[in-house]
């Protein structure tokens, strides 16, 4: 049977090109990469991990990515964790068999063992991935390998990596988007991955991209703000020469479209529609495509469907509002543990999105948001539900209430509203910290005697939203 | 706004998204903390950040940055 690498590096180029190179300019070859990357797989097999069994990563380091790509070729589920928002409660969950807590470039790598009693999943389960769902839990999403490889493949058949080899890697490499849709896409088509997670600053990031020639960009619209702000300060000549900048995890809103063009004359703008039960790419667009103008995500890759449905499940026709439907061979498995919440998705062959939009009669999908609580803060995928039940899980929290405001950088901010004494945000904080991951966070707690009723004495959400528009703490 | 002021709610920003040691200490953020950062601070302070603002040397430490907030507040 064929490994992991040799089916994902079939197309790739020469064993003495670059796969990787760093911010600080250490550069590992293709040769280098697949010695490392089978000297880690083979760690991980003489440590007596199965196929089946889930092997969790600490992703914080560049060459964490080397461990993610062993735990695949060791035939083993590979769930990404992390480290610095360190939610244990993920691990008790998934019950790995190993989390690497350290990688090198050359293939050394760190074991623990989180738990007593390891899980064994059904075979060809490539990722685990954990993502918020509208009960308030995170949800395992499980994807196949099957599943991961026709989505990257129908990835390079609309981004051009292969034109535009040198990947800037900005984003968590816990991102489906980062670890598929850009480290996993670049080293089939045999390119370079940029790994730039470290550098958090925009204009350090553009610089660093300049000085290693990057030639694609993709970010969540919150970065690519960020980027063009910083962009703008410096003169066009000392800008990266991007061939394109792609963007996906929120809705692109028209000015950052327009902006990206301005920034970054030569670069062919993508939009494009994804989420990580759907491995995660399901549409995309160019510039040159007249519907990017007008906000479309795309319209379905090579292999996938998309339509919307009703509430009742039926199929509606091109033009009308429903919930995005998506068929093809890059839509989960199910979520883990959960099958009521799967049969709820994955519905007449396909996965229900959640997301609420449209068709046009040419295939243009164009997405109006959810009702179901969750929503985006700077592309991450957040649950009122799961923030509002980690502030009322506080000792003396009477009631609590999540409203999400729309931001203009960061997609969305939260105001929590608290029933309580008011020396109780010390304790709030400290607990929000401990059990919400960043973009969970609220950007502002306010602490009343009452939350505002209306007059069926249900919470009276309008008064809610207008408190949360005015400043303060 | 006094300095103790200003110190105190930086700081209680900056907890949500690191956790320094010192004030000194690196803060470690990554690209995500980074934003939310900032915003969080414009909005208790009513400051509006350029990206020239957002740099390693005002964001490496808590004490660098409540030197930076409080030469704007001040």
């Amino acid at each position: 049977m064929r490994g992991f690498l040799d089916t994902l590096l079939m197309t790739s180029g020469a064993p003495t090109h670059s796969a990787l190179t760093t911010a600080l300019g250490e550069t590992l070859t293709y040769q280098a990469l697949i010695t490392a990357v089978e000297q880690a797989a083979d760690t991980l097999r003489e440590a007596g991990v199965q196929p089946g069994q889930i092997v969790a990563v600490d992703t914080r380091s560049a060459a964490a990515v080397l461990a993610m790509l062993a735990v695949l070729e060791a035939g083993a589920t590979l769930m990404p964790w992390d480290g610095r928002q360190n939610d244990l409660g993920l691990l008790e969950t998934a019950r790995p068999v190993k989390l690497i807590t350290q990688a090198s470039f050359e293939g050394a790598i760190t074991l623990a063992s989180p738990c007593d009693n390891p899980r064994e999943l059904a075979p060809g389960i490539g990722l685990l991935l954990f993502t918020s769902g509208s009960t308030g839990r995170p949800k395992g999403v499980l994807l196949s390998l099957d599943g991961l490889m026709a989505n990257i493949d129908a990835i390079l058949s609309y981004l051009p990596v292969r034109k535009f080899p040198r990947t800037a890697l900005t984003l968590p490499l816990s991102y489906s988007y980062a670890f598929v849709g850009q480290a996993l896409v670049t080293l089939r088509a045999g390119g370079t991955l940029l790994m730039m997670q470290d550098l958090p600053f925009p204009a350090q990031q553009l610089s660093t991209m300049r000085a290693l020639d990057a030639s694609g960009l993709s970010g969540v619209p919150t970065s690519l703000r960020r980027l063009c702000e910083a962009a703008l300060d410096m003169p066009v000549s000392e800008r990266p020469q991007l061939g394109y900048v792609a963007s996906a995890g929120a809705p692109l809103d028209q000015a950052t479209r327009e902006r990206l063009g301005e920034v970054f004359p030569c670069a062919r703008r993508f939009n494009q529609y994804g989420l990580t039960e759907a491995s995660p790419r399901v549409a995309a667009c160019s510039d040159q495509e007249p519907a990017f103008h007008a906000g479309s995500v795309g319209r379905p890759l090579p292999g996938l469907t998309v339509l919307a449905r009703d509430p009742q499940g039926t199929p509606l026709p091109p033009g009308q509002t429903g919930t995005l439907w998506i068929q093809g061979p890059s839509i989960m498995r199910g979520y883990l543990d959960d099958e009521t919440g799967s049969s709820k998705v994955l519905i007449e062959g396909g996965l229900l999105s959640g997301d609420d939009g449209w068709v046009d009669d040419a295939g243009y999908i164009f997405t109006v948001g959810r009702q179901d609580g969750l929503i985006k803060v700077a592309g991450e995928r957040v649950s009122l539900q799961q923030v509002t039940a980690v502030i009322q899980a506080v000792a003396g929290v009477r009631e609590a209430a999540v409203v999400a405001r729309p931001d203009s950088m960061v997609d969305h901010y939260l105001v929590a509203f608290v029933a309580g004494d008011p020396g109780i945000i010390t304790a709030i904080k400290a607990h929000v910290r401990a059990h919400l991951p960043l973009a969970g966070r609220p950007r502002r707690i306010v602490v009343v005697e009452h939350l505002p009723r209306n007059a069926r004495d249900k919470l009276d959400w309008q008064v809610l939203q207008h408190l949360a528009t005015e400043g303060g703490t | 706004m006094t300095w103790d002021e200003c110190y105190r709610s930086v700081r209680e920003l900056v907890l949500d998204y690191a956790t320094p040691e010192s004030d000194d200490a690196p803060l470690a953020l990554d690209s995500l903390a980074v934003v939310l950062l900032v915003e969080a601070i414009e909005d208790r302070f009513g400051l509006t950040l350029g990206a020239k603002d957002v740099t390693p040397e005002r964001f490496g430490s808590l004490g660098a940055l409540v030197r930076f907030v409080w030469s704007l507040v001040s």
